[in-house]
């Protein structure tokens, strides 16, 4: 496909992208020992970007002939056209550094696509029986075995031309425990870029007892005292708030149009203790969700340091934002599918680790929670968030406590990163299943070291 | 640009030559749901026009059963039948057998023409930029403090078919135009909460006029956004308007009267059926084949004709939903409620849904001695157990009759404990996306925090 998408390359007159990009989804859902759905979506085609009088146009088609990927540059351009009248702002230029050339594949490709489906398929019936028989006050498990392999060729009029090949499984388990007509749940779940080794770097017997264990703990949790608080943020959280409340503010398509990360370049924003970057490979810890070696416009990924000891020096780039801030990109733009146009994206976002152990932290905090296990998350144009926490274990005197209700923790992201004052050396990896949402999906992942800083409680009032 | 009755018969056609395709290669049971779509989109970004993208695809997605055992799968290569059947038969073939499984049988649908707005079907790419623009200025013009962040309007035509071993075969062709706007208000260093409202209509001459409602929406929210204080920590009433009801109480409610859940015990609404579980305020429908002047498709994700399922009357849990497996599995009727296109397997779910309106004006309800507005709830709330909590947005504190915007606010509690203390419904009701109709309401005695 790429020598195609080359050959048609050569023949475009201005700036066209050609996008070759197959998905197959997998997905296998178990539920009360019954495989309640399994299905396969395969969906591949090419996606055209043209640049035509400084205005974008795209156009994507399922016809991969000659003559399809010519009609799609076609209506690209024709669609670049349309509204080349009305764009207040044109593209001069688009950076051109860091555009690569090659063949790439990430780990695990050829063992997950080769394993038997049967495989896949008794991996999540058994997942769901382990947390279903865990607890007498299990009332319902639900596991599910998700799988996206990819297959991409990315040709440029000015010089990339790459093909790429990366596959993500992930495991899902959910628990519902029940007792006396109350109800609790817990999620539990791990994806990477990576083979079933890479997938199992936790067990899958852990993930299963952890999700009922922490449901039938949560039956007799109260909820915690609302209002502000110290909270030690366990991976998963801390992987929540550097991408919805950090991540998403210094993309450069959102800086300009006005967030919080806007003209804060070079100034403290965060604590000096604190190094945020957000990466296209797996750092620190194998397996990230989000790892792409070159992104959706042909350029090579990087790890981009964003705060560095607690400075904000980088915005996240796709070869247009790069060019207007006179930088070179970083390797951020994604699509989800071949019908969908390159975004501003995340990869894998982190906070860099400490020197501390997360018991010595906890061990010097006078009065606080430990916050683990991510429901959901959102962040507004204020660096304001929200994220939903499915645990809350009360730290006093520097022990860890009783166990409390989720909660909803909320605070502007760079006042609770200016509040840190602790950060472990531990690290993992905790958001690569699910996926961020901006228009379309993407994989992603983020994590962390435990992080101690102040943020608001959502609880109960008199 | 436009589709035609042929675009939908020549799916139809492919719908039934793979289901002989599948039957042929070992199915016994074969289902293909067909659409072929094809849009055109203008987006907006940074308070500019972004791009123009157009799409025509073609999905086919078939079910088989085979000895008992389901397996699903989908494809945008209409041509590879043969390819596309084996797939399913595998993914099958990995699967238990479940007694239940199978397809329904046909039931009479009433013969439904669909309304397709020849407007819709002549608009060119290079007069929607110019609208779409236009209405991103017209917005702005409103307050030169806002600040768009992403948008779009869009129109999109689909043809929709299904055919089964059953004997079931169905066809739609379906026109429709949307559009939103998200962003903020920045004065000076202040930066608002995000906003967004959008809409969705089923005809040319009705996309300004609803865009230009909807966007006005967006910049009274993002302006009335700033100059937020803080809140403060107490109980009592909150007053939620018909764009954020649905978000968390009403949706979640839905959510749990799907039969599957109720089967698998996960729904907190088993065996309540004909017990009062909300205010005597609240009665919710679901809309069968769509709202007034919003017509859907009359038949299911499984080509079963759509109907009109009561599920609470004035408080009281009058129905579940079903399709077709879980009307098996409870001993019921289908209600209709497959939802979902060619790219999955169908699921349960409300296609539109109907709350009847109040009788008190949405100003009283808003007026509250000592009380909490929320133009736009960002939180948690999880329908097993119904808690909630989450940050109130761009909200008010009323206090003696008077309100100012505040930030870092939390509200928490229990959605079905909620809907028991809905103390007023609003008169007024809004329709969003022409699946939902809610009015507003107040709710009582709530945990209000303040940050």
């Amino acid at each position: 496909m790429r020598a195609l998408l080359e050959d048609i390359a050569a023949g475009c007159d201005g700036f066209v992208e050609l996008r070759y990009h197959a998905k197959t989804f997998r997905s296998v859902m178990v539920e009360q020992g019954k495989v309640e759905r399994s299905q396969v979506r395969r969906r591949d085609g090419v996606g055209v970007r043209a640049l035509v009088d400084g205005t974008w146009g795209f156009a994507s088609t399922g016809d991969l002939t000659r003559a399809g990927v010519q009609r799609a540059v076609d209506d690209a351009r024709r669609a670049a056209r349309a509204s080349a009248g009305q764009r207040k702002t044109r593209i001069d230029a688009l950076a051109s550094q860091r555009l690569a050339v090659g063949s790439f594949a990430e780990a695990g490709v050829e063992e997950v696509l080769s394993m038997p489906l049967d495989q896949k398929v008794a991996l999540a019936v058994d997942a769901e029986a382990r947390s279903r028989k865990a607890s007498s006050r299990i009332a319902t498990a639900q596991a599910t075995y998700n799988e996206i392999f990819e297959d991409k060729a990315i040709v440029t009029t000015d010089g990339a031309s790459v093909e790429l090949k990366l596959v993500r499984p992930e495991l899902r388990i959910f628990a519902v425990a029940e007792k006396d007509g109350q109800r609790a749940t817990h999620f539990e779940g791990v994806g990477v870029t990576g083979g079933w080794d890479c997938l199992f770097r936790t067990p899958w017997e852990a993930l299963a007892d952890r999700a009922a264990g922490t449901a039938v703990d949560l039956l007799d949790a109260k909820p915690p005292e609302g209002g502000r608080a110290t909270v030690l943020l366990a991976p998963s959280i801390v992987g929540l708030l550097v991408h919805e409340a950090i991540g998403h503010t210094v993309e450069a398509d959102f800086v300009l149009a006005g967030s919080a990360a806007a003209g804060l370049l070079g100034q403290q924003v965060a604590s000096e203790i604190v190094t945020l970057c957000d990466s296209g490979q797996s750092d620190h810890m194998t397996g990230a969700g989000g790892c792409l070696p070159v992104d959706d416009e042909g350029v090579y990924t990087e790890r981009t340091e964003v705060i560095r000891d607690g400075k904000l020096v980088s915005y996240l780039h796709n070869r247009e934002s790069a060019a207007h801030f006179g930088v070179a990109p970083t390797g951020n733009a994604r699509a989800w599918e071949y019908a969908d146009q390159p975004l501003i994206r995340m990869r894998n976002t982190y906070i860099a680790p400490g020197e501390e152990s997360v018991e010595a932290i906890i061990a010097s905090t006078e009065d606080g929670y430990l916050l683990d296990g991510p429901r959901n998350g959102q962040a507004d144009a204020t660096a304001e968030f929200m994220f939903g926490v499915s645990t809350a274990r009360r730290i006093q005197k520097g022990k860890l406590g009783e166990l409390v209700k989720g909660v909803t923790i909320t605070g502007n992201a760079f006042e609770v990163l200016k509040s840190v004052d602790a950060v472990s050396s531990e690290f993992v990896w905790d958001l690569g299943s699910g996926h961020c949402g901006k228009g379309q999906p993407a994989k992603v992942d983020a994590g962390g070291p435990y992080v101690r800083c102040r943020a608001v409680l959502a609880g109960a009032q008199g | 640009m436009s589709m035609n009755t042929s675009d939908s018969a020549g799916l139809l056609a492919r719908c039934q030559e793979a289901v002989e395709v599948a039957q042929k290669r070992g199915a016994d049971q074969v289902e293909v749901y067909g659409s072929r779509a094809r849009e055109t989109e203008v987006s907006l970004e940074k308070n500019d026009l972004n791009m123009v993208r157009v799409v025509d695809e073609t999905t086919l997605g078939l079910r088989v059963v085979v000895g008992g055992r389901v397996g699903f799968a989908t494809t945008n290569r209409a041509e590879e039948l043969a390819e596309l059947a084996d797939e399913a038969l595998a993914v099958a073939r990995s699967a238990q057998p479940d007694a239940l499984a199978g397809l329904p049988e046909p039931e009479a649908t009433p013969a439904v023409t669909p309304r397709l707005d020849q407007g819709l079907a002549e608009v060119e790419p290079e007069a929607l930029v110019a609208m779409a623009v236009e209405l991103m200025r017209e917005a702005r013009a409103r307050d030169p403090r806002l600040t768009v962040d992403s948008g779009g309007v869009s129109v999109e035509h689909e043809a929709r078919a299904i055919a089964s071993s059953t004997g079931i075969a169905g066809r739609w062709l379906a026109s429709g135009a949307s559009g939103y706007l998200m962003g903020m208000a920045i004065d000076g260093d202040e930066v608002g909460s995000f906003a967004y409202d959008g809409d969705a209509v089923q005809d040319l001459a009705s996309l300004r006029p609803a865009l230009s409602a909807a966007f006005a929406r967006f910049v009274d929210k993002a302006v009335g956004a700033l100059g937020a204080g803080r809140g403060e920590s107490f109980r009592g009433p909150v007053f939620l308007p018909a764009d954020v009801i649905g978000g968390f109480v009403l949706d979640t409610l839905v959510g749990v009267l799907k039969a599957d859940g109720v089967r698998k015990g996960r729904s907190p609404m088993a065996g309540k059926l004909g017990t009062n579980i909300a205010s005597p305020l609240i009665t919710l429908t679901e809309g069968g084949g769509g709202l007034p002047g919003y017509p859907l498709a009359p038949f299911d994700r499984e080509g079963l004709p759509r109907r009109s399922t009561p599920l609470v009357e004035r408080g009281v849990l009058s129905g579940f939903l079903y399709d077709s497996y879980e009307a098996r599995a409870a001993g019921a009727s289908s209600t209709a409620n497959a939802l979902g296109g060619a790219a999955s397997l169908p699921t349960l779910g409300a296609a539109c849904i109907d709350v009847a309106a109040g009788d008190t004006p949405a100003s009283e309800l808003a007026s509250m001695d000592r009380g909490v507005i929320v133009t736009r709830f960002s939180g948690t709330h999880d329908g097993i157990s119904g808690d909630f909590s989450g940050v109130v947005k761009g909200g008010f504190l009323v206090e003696g009759g008077e309100r100012r915007p505040i930030k870092e606010t939390t509200i928490s509690g229990n959605v079905y404990e909620a809907l028991k203390q809905v103390s007023g419904v609003s008169r007024e009701r809004s329709t969003f996306y022409g699946t939902r109709c809610y009015p507003s309401v107040r709710i009582e005695d709530l945990s209000i925090t303040a940050g």
